[in-house]
């Protein structure tokens, strides 16, 4: 991509990717990640029903 | 030739001012996923009472009643009104309403998961508007998890792709 052409995505961007700071941060996360298969299905987005209603 | 500071072109926020942001955004999330007993899911007009009501995660406030969308939208708040004074650059409806649909309209597409950054939304479905979303957290091992607040046994943290339909990934910060 030229630097004359629109940053259609956030990932054009070479200061986002892969900011280390920000990554593997697994050890400050204090919660375990839940199992998908053991929560209720998700219910969907209201606004979702609201504007195909 | 003068240094100038990259500003993101989603927020117009700095390096450091987005990652202050995304803290914000993540706090909120983990202030909601710890009171998550103390939360509702609603589909009705309640579900914008965590902006509504000016829940700041910071003091340790949280949405009593929200659903998805606008949950995330009310993580974000935290980072980007609170913080910054941002306007709305999640629904782009003055931080008043907004749905899986308007967070695809607005932001920026993260297609690259390697570039995917706590505070960046996950929107599920298999196409436009989309039917949920969830909010990065955090990145282990470069997968990313989400808090996801899609039923009223929620918020739960989960891996990013822990439901086949992933739409979109987007930022806003």
């Amino acid at each position: 991509m030229s630097p004359e052409e629109p940053t259609d995505y956030a990932d054009d961007d070479p200061e986002y990717a892969g900011d280390p700071a920000l990554h593997d941060d697994a050890e400050a996360w204090p919660f375990a990640a839940a199992d998908p298969t053991a929560i209720p299905p998700d219910q969907g987005d209201a606004g979702v029903a609201r504007v195909t209603a | 030739m003068p240094v100038t500071t990259p500003t993101s072109a989603v927020s117009g926020l700095d390096p450091v001012q987005r990652t202050r942001c995304r803290d914000r955004a993540v706090q909120a999330a983990k202030v909601a996923l710890a009171n998550a007993a103390s939360m509702s899911y609603t589909e009705g007009p309640l579900r914008w009472s965590g902006i509504q009501d000016h829940r700041n995660a910071a003091l340790g406030q949280f949405p009593v009643t929200s659903d998805c969308s606008s949950f995330a939208t009310w993580c974000l708040w935290n980072g980007l009104f609170l913080q910054f004074g941002l306007g709305d650059l999640v629904n782009a409806d003055h931080w008043q309403g907004g749905y899986t649909g308007t967070m695809l309209q607005n932001g920026k597409q993260v297609r690259e998961i390697a570039n995917v950054l706590p505070g960046d939304c996950v929107i599920y479905g298999t196409a436009a508007p989309g039917v949920h979303t969830a909010i990065v957290t955090t990145i282990t091992n470069g997968t990313p998890y989400v808090i996801s607040h899609g039923s009223q046994a929620g918020p739960f943290f989960l891996v990013y792709d822990y439901r086949p339909d992933v739409l979109q990934i987007r930022r806003y910060i």
